[in-house]
């Protein structure tokens, strides 16, 4: 940025004060919250500017080390705020600046400011309680708490608006505190739980919501359990690792479109699963469960880096009748597992319904720059599926001898099984 | 996709063809079109528009009618060539944006403004908002030429506020 101040120079006359104070206040919320108030000392003009900004960030570690100051310096500007809505309030408080009293003064203040997204992340070490009193909202649309807060919820909780409710390592007094908060959300949508593996009093999370359409859990610990009752879930993603039979779904309705596990094997969710439209897996193919028809799955992204992947992958088109997009993606980051003795791909013996009459889409992404099995695969699917229309390849590091070499021998597949298709070939 | 051409007037004379596609970037003539208001012989009066400022308008509007074709297409796009796709845009962005002086860029907001164009509204904001973040009260008056009229006590009141804002 200091370059192109440089080439843009300094302005002659006062332009930026001539703009619409909408354009003004849409500048200043596009800076963090304190550079945004220091505009005030600029002008008269830009004296109270601030007041109108719409979201509010504030981190007790930039304000002064002695505790009470920040739940101070917020209040006073919470109660100069003259915002018609106070959109967003996000807080990153450390106990030994911010205690929990401090933590409750803010969040009245806030509720009186009638806030509509509260963020509140705690700092790690002690425990918060979340304030008893402030269970009650009529305007909260969207709250997440992260890190080590703990929840007491009385039964007359009631967050008539919330649709959006995030909890990072949250824990719960006991079981009739997560009824009472869900049952307290008549409106929830959306719900992400990532729980702490060492810290959760709450051994099995009832999740009994009539509203809800998308779950996303993290669960790191095989002692947590999960039962979902959400017969309007559309979505529903979990990462981790869940022990046999923890993670159970009771919806009579089939309204779930979209899954995305990773890590998770399961028997019971996968049951639950095959009525999903879209799935991406990253699992490993060793204990998958077989036998499951997925009559409903037009998109599967599967994840490449595990031992053995294809016969996941096998098993899968077997099991998805109508496939329409496949995409194989072997991720950048994640550590590749037991790459040792891996066995070969063998081709099935019969080829699978979905390749004969639905396959569009086929997408191979990988950073490896020695491919074997990947190729042997994607050949397999260019010259099997018979309406193919699309074919990319992602390949990391590949020099252009070997594109040009790897592009002709893709092709020459092509070329004899389905001439409409198309051949893309992307390089890093 | 149709390709149907229409011609914008800035408000000094100047003429301009766009495609029909970029000119829907702006709300306000994407609306005209909607309520066929749009004569195709005529170019559409911009009055608060001057033609260089109008060009840098169609250069943007241009530069993004692609993406929003192709989100058609998203669905069947793998991540990659979205990330690909949209560091390739930023980075055009980020040249367009550094190669204007400030005043070009107040002139260039308050017509995206008057057109109606949301995101050429927002890369502005940003890119002036970067000029303020960081900096002091005095740089910031400095680079925008804002003049301080306050007296020294009322500046000190203000800053004692909220000092903490200031550190």
């Amino acid at each position: 940025m200091q370059k192109s101040m440089i080439n843009q120079g300094i302005l002659n006359e006062d332009r930026i004060s001539e703009l619409p104070e909408a354009l003004l206040v849409l500048i200043l919320s596009l800076l963090p919250t304190e550079d945004a108030i220091a505009t005030s000392v600029l002008s008269k003009q830009w004296q109270s500017l601030w007041k109108l900004l719409p979201k509010l960030k504030f981190n007790s570690h930039h304000h002064s080390n002695e505790l009470g100051t920040f739940s101070k310096n917020v209040c006073k500007v919470l109660l100069s705020h003259k915002a018609p809505v106070l959109q967003s309030l996000r807080l990153m408080v450390c106990l030994e600046m911010c205690n929990a009293m401090d933590t409750e003064k803010l969040i009245e203040t806030a509720f009186a400011r009638n806030v509509r997204e509260l963020v509140l992340h705690a700092g790690a070490g002690e425990w918060l309680l979340y304030p008893k009193t402030l269970y009650n909202s009529e305007t909260l649309e969207t709250l997440e708490l992260k890190f080590f807060v703990l929840m007491d919820v009385p039964s007359s909780v009631l967050f008539k608006s919330l649709r959006t409710l995030r909890l990072h390592y949250v824990d719960f007094k006991n079981d009739e505190s997560v009824f009472n908060l869900l049952s307290g959300c008549p409106n929830l949508e959306n719900l992400l739980v990532h729980r702490d593996p060492f810290n959760s009093t709450v051994k099995t999370l009832i999740i009994a919501v009539p509203s809800l359409q998308r779950l996303t859990i993290y669960n790191y610990s095989n002692k947590l359990g999960y039962v979902i009752k959400a017969p309007s879930l559309k979505y529903l993603k979990i990462v981790g690792n869940l022990g046999d039979g923890s993670c159970l779904i009771e919806n009579n309705t089939t309204e779930l479109v979209e899954a995305n596990i990773i890590h998770v094997i399961n028997e019971k969710l996968m049951k639950s699963l095959t009525s999903v439209k879209r799935l991406s897996l990253q699992v490993s193919a060793l204990k998958f469960p077989t036998g499951r028809i997925f009559y409903q799955l037009e998109y599967l992204e599967l994840c490449i880096n595990y031992a053995a992947w294809w016969n996941l992958l096998t098993l899968m088109l077997d099991s998805s009748p109508k496939l329409q997009v496949l995409k194989l993606i072997d991720p950048q980051l994640s550590r590749r597992e037991d790459l040792g003795d891996q066995g070969k791909w063998n081709q099935p013996n019969n080829v699978a319904e979905c390749l004969l009459r639905h396959l569009k889409t086929f997408v191979l992404i990988s950073y490896k720059e020695e491919l074997k099995e990947e190729i042997e695969v994607a050949k397999y699917i260019l010259k099997n599926a018979n309406c193919l229309k699309k074919a990319t390849f992602s390949i990391k590091g590949l020099n252009s001898d070997k594109r040009v070499e790897m592009l002709e021998e893709l092709e020459s597949v092509v070329r004899v099984s389905n001439s409409s298709c198309q051949l893309l070939l992307l390089c890093k | 996709m149709s390709s149907n051409m229409i011609m914008l007037k800035s408000s000094d004379g100047a003429s301009f063809e766009i495609e029909e596609a970029a000119a829907r970037k702006s709300k306000i003539i994407a609306n005209m079109i909607e309520v066929e208001c749009v004569d195709e012989d005529k170019a559409i009066p911009l009055q608060n528009v001057t033609g260089n400022i109008l060009a840098l308008v169609i250069e943007y509007c241009n530069k993004h009618i692609v993406d929003d074709d192709d989100d058609v297409a998203t669905e069947e796009a793998s991540e990659e060539e979205e990330e690909a796709k949209k560091k390739k845009v930023d980075d055009w962005e980020a040249e367009f944006m550094n190669s204007m002086s400030l005043e070009t860029m107040f002139e260039l907001l308050l017509a995206a403004n008057y057109l109606n164009i949301k995101s050429l509204i927002d890369l502005v904001c940003q890119t002036i908002a970067n000029n303020i973040k960081d900096k002091t009260p005095e740089e910031v008056r400095k680079i925008f030429s804002i003049e301080n009229d306050f007296t020294p006590e009322e500046e000190e009141e203000i800053r004692k506020e909220n000092a903490w804002a200031f550190g």
